[in-house]
């Protein structure tokens, strides 16, 4: 049985059709990459699975139930967890405090959630700034924080939105790596990323978007040598 | 118990909080022994403002929601301890509790149309609701109308039962016991889960909601406590003044920015800056007023004026209040430390 | 029973009071608009504006609507140097010292004048203040009728001015994209004073409007701002023209339920209706979903 279940979504904004009928599904275990050009509606997308847009037409089902239009505290319950392109750290909280929040959702005492976060700072390498307030990390460092913040919310299914960009190579790597450590702890991962080189290498199967229609979908030789995708790409300046 | 006044009195904390009591405790018998009814009077206001300012703060600090309407909580605890007191013989013992819950449930329903508002229309749309409020106790006579209530002088054997006493010395002490109550109920809360979430939903509701947080819910919880403590300083001011209008009680200015005004000049993002705020700020704003009514009769108003000039003041220069500045300064321990927040 | 006439006539002068409603709610509507400050004391520049006019005809003879420029000009005057001395500071501190910064302004402004003016109520008596229109059963007092045009003129006069000329169109800019706006070359920050400038002085022309038939009073602001909180709310925040419509539904809800309950408290209604509003549709009547 999939994990997620996308179903024929589409949200429209006014006269614009950000997302139109996109379908697709995910395994357990699974790691998806959602790649498109700017204003594909991936981040919309995320946005409709997370619940913080109410799809105009389609359905979602996460682990067996219909997660259509609920809220995105419910969705979070239910073990989706997200991060956030443009970052949203509580800025005048501490570091350890921004992550021990996500964890009381599993542990609702204090001291075991603040335990629970100090593991999951070990994990992402920001257990050396738990005491500094997050507003003042740089921004490889609060994407790091919204990453640690999902993690703590112990989900089955993590959505990742461009939690790469803007790092250096070598720290691009070893975030990598711990995509990867996470996954075999058995997270499924679905992340939206421009870094080719990130996405090309995680993702075992890659989503292609463009004006809000899915145009592609396989691993990641088939779509680096698809015609529509290069198209998609290669015919716009941007890129 | 006393292994844990022990160890609290190792902490320096500790130590400050046992003297500042102290002090409390035996400030209210001086004033007696001396006759000093304004000094007296002054600490119980003092007392009153740092009860409802901290409940206020739970919800502009802790929650980021400020309120301009928590004269509408204190008249609902001040008519319903009048009310009971007057029409059904219930003691104000019983009533002051009674008057806090009906303000707190007055609270849940007016949370839930206006937390539906963004942060700066939900601080218009309470004082909408507090200008509301005034007109319909003004045109309600079940509630007095615009005359309002008065509770008659009781017979000497019944003045426990009523909570009737000559000056303000009596009411100290009960409003110490209900400070000392809110204390015990608020410090945990904010050290909960609850308190954590509350200041997620401050900094953020979208990341609040990605972690699992449900912002109605947890900004209810938040008018809850702010609305119960309050309604219950007003049954303070009823017992103290047995007299409850709606012009008073419902006041934009003397209730729900005194009530402002204390809690952003001690701090609000600490925990007892609402109560320094109050002892800070009430006896000057008390003085200034005294002292503007009577030396320019002719200027009315001008002493509202001058609490503009305050709080434009402290908006500009110290938005952080008296306790970020001294944290600032380096007189308090940072509270990062504390395992607080801290606010730039 | 109430007659079909009494309604009639309630919701002819409640158009007519609602235009004035529309007027202070057009300026916050424009200040939350431009700049997502709210300025809380709103209605006390219309308090102004009203005493401008009051001490104007009073001291000088000058009739209330040749007032108009006047108590504009005097007002945005004050508006921007508010806007220099006190929003400019807070426009990026945390949310709360915004709020208590103008509501600060509002303290000053609103008993600084009763300080100076004295706390009592002041009334202009013109020369046609009791001309009667009659038409059928409806009749209508001339000043009213005045302000009724005068703020739909104000009202045609700013909406040629965001269309046609730069500053209208660079206003318009800021309020959709601010960074956008400010990378085309507009410059911002004088955007910020003269939306202000402009947010305040159009509520000062209600005040003066108001000042032709009802009595005015250095407290008066309190009243008005509620009224052009609830308008806005209504017409979908920072929407300027939905600001107009729906203060004249105001005024009409207002001026029809005073039949039928008690005067006092027709705010009341309006307050209900505000409350239904931002439940059953919380980006108000004319607002869209946002992205």
């Amino acid at each position: 049985m999939s994990l997620l279940e996308v179903k024929g979504v589409v949200k429209r904004f006014g006269g614009l059709v950000a997302v139109n009928d996109v379908s697709f599904s995910m395994d357990e275990g699974e790691r998806v990459g959602l790649i498109g050009p700017n204003g594909a509606g991936k981040t919309t997308l995320f946005n409709l699975i997370s619940g913080y847009y109410r799809p105009d037409k389609g359905r979602i089902f996460f682990d067996g139930r219909d997660i259509t239009g609920r809220k995105p505290y419910e969705i979070t319950k239910l073990g989706v967890g997200r991060t956030f392109q443009i970052v949203k750290p509580l800025s005048n909280l501490t570091v350890l405090d921004n992550v021990a929040i996500g964890a009381l959702l599993r542990h609702p005492d204090v001291n075991e959630a603040r335990k629970r976060a100090e593991e999951v700072l070990k994990l992402t390498g920001l257990y050396e700034k738990r005491n500094m307030r997050a507003g003042s990390l740089n921004l490889p460092e609060k994407k790091r924080l919204e990453l640690s913040r999902a993690l703590a919310t112990e989900p089955k299914l993590l959505l990742l939105d461009e939690v790469v960009a803007g790092l250096n190579p070598s720290e691009v790597d070893e975030l990598l790596k711990l995509l990867r450590e996470i996954n075999e702890s058995g997270v499924t991962i679905l992340m939206v990323e421009h870094v080719m080189r990130a996405v090309m290498n995680i993702s075992e199967r890659i989503i292609v978007m463009d004006y809000g229609v899915k145009i592609a979908e396989g691993t990641p030789q088939e779509i680096a040598s698809d015609p529509r995708v290069i198209e998609a790409y290669l015919g716009r300046e941007e890129l | 118990m006393l292994q844990f006044i022990k160890e609290g009195l190792r902490d320096r904390n500790g130590q400050y909080f046992a003297i500042v009591a102290a002090v409390m405790l035996v400030a209210p018998l001086i004033f007696w022994k001396l006759d000093l009814p304004f000094a007296a009077n002054a600490m119980l206001l003092c007392l009153m403002f740092s009860i409802m300012a901290m409940a206020w703060n739970l919800l502009e600090g802790y929650t980021g929601q400020l309120s301009f309407g928590h004269a509408v909580f204190f008249g609902v605890g001040a008519y319903t301890t009048m009310i009971l007191m007057l029409y059904y013989r219930v003691t104000p013992w019983v009533g002051i509790f009674v008057g806090g819950l009906v303000a707190a449930l007055v609270g849940l329903a007016l949370g839930v149309p206006l937390f539906r508002l963004r942060s700066h229309w939900f601080a218009l749309a309470t004082i909408a609701v507090g200008e509301i409020f005034k007109l319909i106790f003004i045109s309600w006579d079940y509630v007095g109308g615009s005359a309002g209530l008065q509770s008659p002088i009781v017979p000497e054997e019944q003045k426990l039962y009523y909570l009737q006493y000559a000056g303000s010395y009596v009411y100290i002490y009960l409003a110490l016991g209900l400070l000392g109550l809110e204390l015990l109920i608020m410090y945990p809360l904010v050290k909960s889960r609850i308190g954590y979430y509350l200041q997620a939903i401050r900094e953020d509701e979208d990341a609040a909601m990605s972690l699992g947080i449900n912002p109605f819910k947890y900004k209810m919880v938040a008018m809850f406590f702010s609305a119960l403590f309050t309604g219950i300083g007003g049954g303070i001011y009823t017992v103290r003044f047995r007299f409850v209008d709606p012009f008073a009680v419902f006041d934009l200015i003397s209730v729900s920015v005194y009530i402002t005004i204390a809690g952003i000049l001690g701090g609000i993002y600490s925990f007892i800056g609402p109560i320094v705020g109050s002892f800070v700020f009430v006896p000057i704003s008390e003085y200034v007023r005294v002292y503007i009514v009577s030396r320019f009769p002719r200027f009315y108003g001008l002493h509202v004026f001058v609490l503009g000039v305050i709080l434009l003041a402290i908006s500009l220069l110290a938005p952080e209040g008296i306790m970020g500045w001294l944290e600032k300064k380096g007189y308090l321990r940072k509270r990062e430390e504390t395992g607080e927040v801290r606010k730039e | 029973m109430i007659g079909l006439d009494y309604v009639a006539n309630a919701v002819v002068s409640g158009i007519l009071i609602g235009s004035v409603y529309s007027l202070v709610g057009m300026g916050l509507a424009l200040i939350w608009g431009i700049m997502d400050v709210i300025n809380f004391a709103q209605g006390d520049y219309m308090m102004l504006g009203a005493f401008v006019t009051y001490w104007a005809f009073t001291l000088a003879g000058v009739d209330p609507l040749l007032s108009v420029p006047l108590s504009f000009l005097v007002t945005f005057a004050l508006g921007v140097l508010t806007q220099r001395v006190v929003i400019e500071r807070v426009l990026d501190a945390p949310m709360v010292s915004q709020i208590t910064a103008t509501f600060a302004v509002l303290l000053m402004i609103r008993y600084g004048a009763e300080a100076a003016f004295g706390p009592y109520t002041k009334r202009i008596y013109v020369t046609y203040a009791d001309v009667i229109y009659r038409f059928g059963t409806i009749s209508l007092q001339l000043p009213r009728l005045i302000a009724f045009f005068v703020s739909l003129g104000v009202a045609v006069a700013f909406y040629v001015f965001l269309k046609t000329t730069y500053t209208g169109v660079a206003l318009r800019a800021v309020s959709q994209n601010r960074m956008a706006a400010y990378l085309m070359g507009i410059n911002v920050r004088k955007m910020y004073w003269i939306a202000f400038g402009i947010g305040v002085g159009i509520s000062a022309v209600g005040g003066t409007l108001v000042a032709t038939f009802l009595p005015i009073h250095p407290e008066m602001g309190g009243f008005y701002a509620l009224i052009a909180f609830i308008v806005v709310v209504f017409g979908g925040f920072g929407s300027v023209f939905g600001a107009y419509i729906s203060g004249i539904i105001i005024g009409v809800t207002e001026s029809v339920s005073a039949l039928f309950i008690s005067p006092s408290l027709k705010d009341v209604v309006a307050f209900l209706l505000f409350i239904a509003i931002i439940l059953v549709k919380p980006t108000g009547l004319f607002g869209t979903e946002q992205r």
